[in-house]
């Protein structure tokens, strides 16, 4: 479903407009499995850039980044991206560390 | 909102386990939840359990309903993200301009649960939107903002914002008939809701 999730953001957004995600979980590797599974910051930028589109991973959940193609032009491009000071608890690691990071996305470059 | 369950064609039934379990080893219930700080074991479990079984949009629906009928929440935070509250306060760089036509800016978030979030936009101007597939949730973020509005992270910052309640499913378009002008907001925050959304059955 990620690529209707992607496709949904390029549909709803004014062409002037930003999404904003606080990317969560992002610490997890994909093969340890789930619930809940990984969102590192990589699989937003696979995806929000090609709406509608599926990408291959592999069995272990791992995204295949070697075969992710072009974005496609005219969609939501990452205009920004840093980890916030503080987040909801659980984007933190046990250490206390903040795992969670967020991205703005915008149509305009 | 901050459910972790993520169901698609890849879920798996293995439970969660760190390090890894070797596919050779007999997967007991067994799962290490020590290393992240994290919802207990039994939360997650029945969550996991309890949409296991639906498929398609009606019954997914219906399944986030009877877990908000129940307050089987144990996703609720009772304050909006930190993260999105300093970001509202510090990066103006970042938060979409004020629009050509003048026309307020409008907010939305999908699967809002109780809506903190969205009363914070709102509290910031923004015509603010909050989607949620349940409708009892719905009827527990209007109480919230009904308690809540009044509190100091609420606190209008700038005038003009509202809050608006939409039930519907985030991929169809039948919330947007509730919604002014076209059918494309301004800012989008999107907090998990790749995680929680369910997966068609056609994959």
């Amino acid at each position: 479903m990620r690529p209707a999730w992607s496709k949904r953001y390029n549909d709803l957004l004014s062409p002037s407009g930003r999404v904003i995600c606080v990317e969560f979980p992002t610490y997890k590797p994909p093969s340890t499995g789930g619930p809940p599974w990984a969102l590192p910051p990589k699989i937003y930028n696979a995806h929000l850039p090609r709406p509608g589109e599926e990408l291959s991973y592999a069995d272990d959940g791992e995204l295949l980044e070697d075969k992710i193609g072009e974005p496609i032009p005219g969609a939501l491009r990452r205009v920004e991206h840093f980890q916030p000071k503080r987040t909801h608890k659980i984007g933190y690691s046990a250490d206390g560390k903040v795992t969670d990071w967020v991205s703005v996305w915008s149509f305009e470059t | 909102m901050s459910i972790y369950i993520y169901l698609n064609s890849h879920l798996y039934p293995s439970p969660i386990t760190n390090p890894p379990i070797h596919p050779s080893q007999e997967i007991s219930t067994h799962i290490n939840m020590s290393t992240y700080p994290d919802r207990t074991t039994d939360a997650r479990a029945r969550l996991l359990s309890h949409f296991a079984q639906a498929t398609g949009t009606t019954e997914h629906g219906a399944r986030w309903d009877a877990l908000w009928k129940e307050s089987f929440l144990p996703w609720d935070k009772g304050f909006p993200n930190p993260a999105l509250v300093d970001l509202l306060a510090e990066r103006q760089d970042i938060l979409p301009s004020p629009r050509h036509d003048g026309k307020k800016l409008k907010a939305l978030v999908p699967g809002c649960g109780k809506g903190y979030d969205v009363l914070l936009l709102a509290s910031w101007g923004y015509e603010a939107y909050g989607l949620e597939i349940a409708s009892t949730a719905l009827e527990a973020a209007r109480k919230v903002e009904a308690e809540m509005s009044g509190q100091k992270e609420y606190e209008t910052k700038r005038e003009g914002g509202s809050v608006t309640w939409l039930s519907g499913d985030f991929f169809e378009d039948g919330f947007l008939k509730n919604v002014q002008g076209e059918g494309k907001f301004d800012l989008i925050y999107d907090y998990t809701v790749g995680l929680s959304s369910y997966d068609e059955e056609t994959r």
